[in-house]
């Protein structure tokens, strides 16, 4: 087992700029990985990956559970899917033990070693695939299949898509990453092992940055996907039968009422308009 | 008395007494008097939904009011806030609605099917809706078209016990 990173030489000289540039490093957002939250339960739908068209070596085995189980802890399934060593690189990189002089550490060793920098370089790639697929506009294919996916009880002749839209917007910004750093177990430095960015690293940082990326606001501490949010206890519901009676309706002297019950069974609306100047009250 | 005049007493007397026992969970639960088998108190749930046609879709969590927002012409409904209270009779609640408005419902009387409540709709100048309405067991009615940014508010509000 070799030691991770290699042991620096204090003799060796401080790594140019160009020499980082050459090797593509592209940093996925360390700073994502450190924010932590809890109790994720996410409903992760294939359609997603599909449409975005990722790379599915290594993601087979994670999301056909998640398929199967609508609440399902992310980060548990994502790191069910790594062995031990993409998990503490993986960990490595999200802790930060990437940066500064391991960094510059790793940069050196990448240098030397090809199969490292091939490694490191297609890590590049992925990211930059992942950061312009999740830049471009989505289209409502897309959406839909996410939509479809967490079952959101909507009427057919609604934009489904639309209505997923806007309900994701209304989240919080969340950093998904996190969630599944907190499951790492923090590592020693000085017991890490060197090894490359494997596909299935690489398939599996691309999912998370690709969630994180097109969910912004997926979940805050202690909530769940889309359907229900941490201010909303239970769904609201509408009976079959709501029959109001408005006994009596008075208003100001600049605002008009109207009582409407638009189909047989459903809730009687009380229509106001206020949309005169201002200044009457009861 | 005859016999057969007796026996039908007794039955009923018996079948009273059996039904009496049987009740006796029912008028002992918490949600019901003492006295009475109405039930004292309701959970008044208030919605404040804002439509616009700067946004499109409906809020999945709005999935149940969807099929009444189609006669609405805004292309976008979301929910800004759920808000609940338990009220009994004589009680009232306070709902804070979004553009400095306020909604304050009393609840006037109940039984065992139907609820009637007092509602008062207040902007920073005053009152502007005075209604009472009367709704069926677990119904729900809509106060719908306060101004809101480019659009209106709707507030579904409904009455469960």
């Amino acid at each position: 087992m070799r030691p991770y990173p290699p042991a620096a030489d204090p003799h060796e000289p401080p790594l140019t700029e160009a020499e980082v540039a050459s090797l593509s490093l592209v940093d996925p957002g360390a700073d994502a990985f450190r924010a932590a939250f809890a109790d994720l339960q996410v409903d992760v739908v294939d359609g997603v990956l599909d449409a975005l068209n990722l790379p599915d070596v290594g993601l087979a085995s994670v999301f056909a559970g998640l398929a199967e189980d609508a609440s399902v802890d992310l980060a548990d399934a994502v790191l069910a899917g790594l062995d031990d060593a993409d998990a503490m690189l993986l960990s490595a990189f999200g802790d930060g033990e990437l940066q500064g002089d391991q960094r510059a550490r790793l940069t050196r060793h990448a240098l030397r070693d090809r199969v490292a920098q091939a490694s490191l370089r297609e890590t590049a790639r992925t990211a930059a695939q992942v950061r312009e697929a999740t830049a471009a506009p989505v289209d409502l294919d897309l959406w839909n299949a996410v939509a479809i996916g967490i079952s959101a009880e909507l009427e057919p002749e609604l934009d489904v898509g639309d209505a997923l839209r806007t309900a994701l917007r209304a989240l919080p910004p969340v950093d998904l990453s996190a969630s599944i750093m907190a499951k790492v177990s923090p590592l020693n430095r000085r017991t890490t092992r060197w090894v490359s960015y494997g596909a299935p690293f690489m398939a599996l940082a691309a999912a998370a940055i690709v969630l994180l990326a097109i969910v912004p606001g997926l979940v805050g501490k202690n909530s769940v996907l889309v359907a229900s949010l941490t201010d909303v206890a239970v769904p609201f519901q509408i009976a079959s039968v709501n029959d109001a009676q408005v006994e009596d309706l008075e208003t100001s002297t600049d605002v008009t009422a109207q009582v409407v019950q638009f189909e047989d069974g459903g809730p009687t609306f009380i229509l106001v308009d206020d949309s005169a100047p201002s200044g009457g009250t009861l | 008395m005859n016999g057969r005049s007796a026996r039908g007493f007794l039955v009923s007397l018996a079948l009273a007494s059996v039904a009496c026992v049987a009740a006796t969970p029912l008028l002992s639960h918490p949600a019901f008097a003492a006295d009475d088998k109405v039930p004292s108190k309701v959970q008044l749930t208030v919605l404040v939904v804002s439509a616009t046609d700067s946004e499109s879709g409906v809020d999945p969590r709005l999935a149940a009011l969807a099929s009444s927002f189609r006669y609405f012409k805004y292309s976008g409904y979301r929910l800004l806030s759920q808000q609940a209270s338990e009220l009994a009779v004589n009680g009232s609640g306070t709902f804070a609605v979004d553009g400095g408005r306020k909604l304050k419902v009393t609840l006037l009387s109940m039984d065992d099917a139907r609820a009637k409540l007092h509602v008062e709709m207040s902007n920073d100048q005053g009152k502007v809706l005075d209604t009472t309405v009367n709704i069926n067991r677990d119904g729900t009615f809509i106060i719908s078209g306060p101004k809101y940014k480019d659009g209106i508010l709707m507030l579904p509000l409904r009455v469960s016990y």
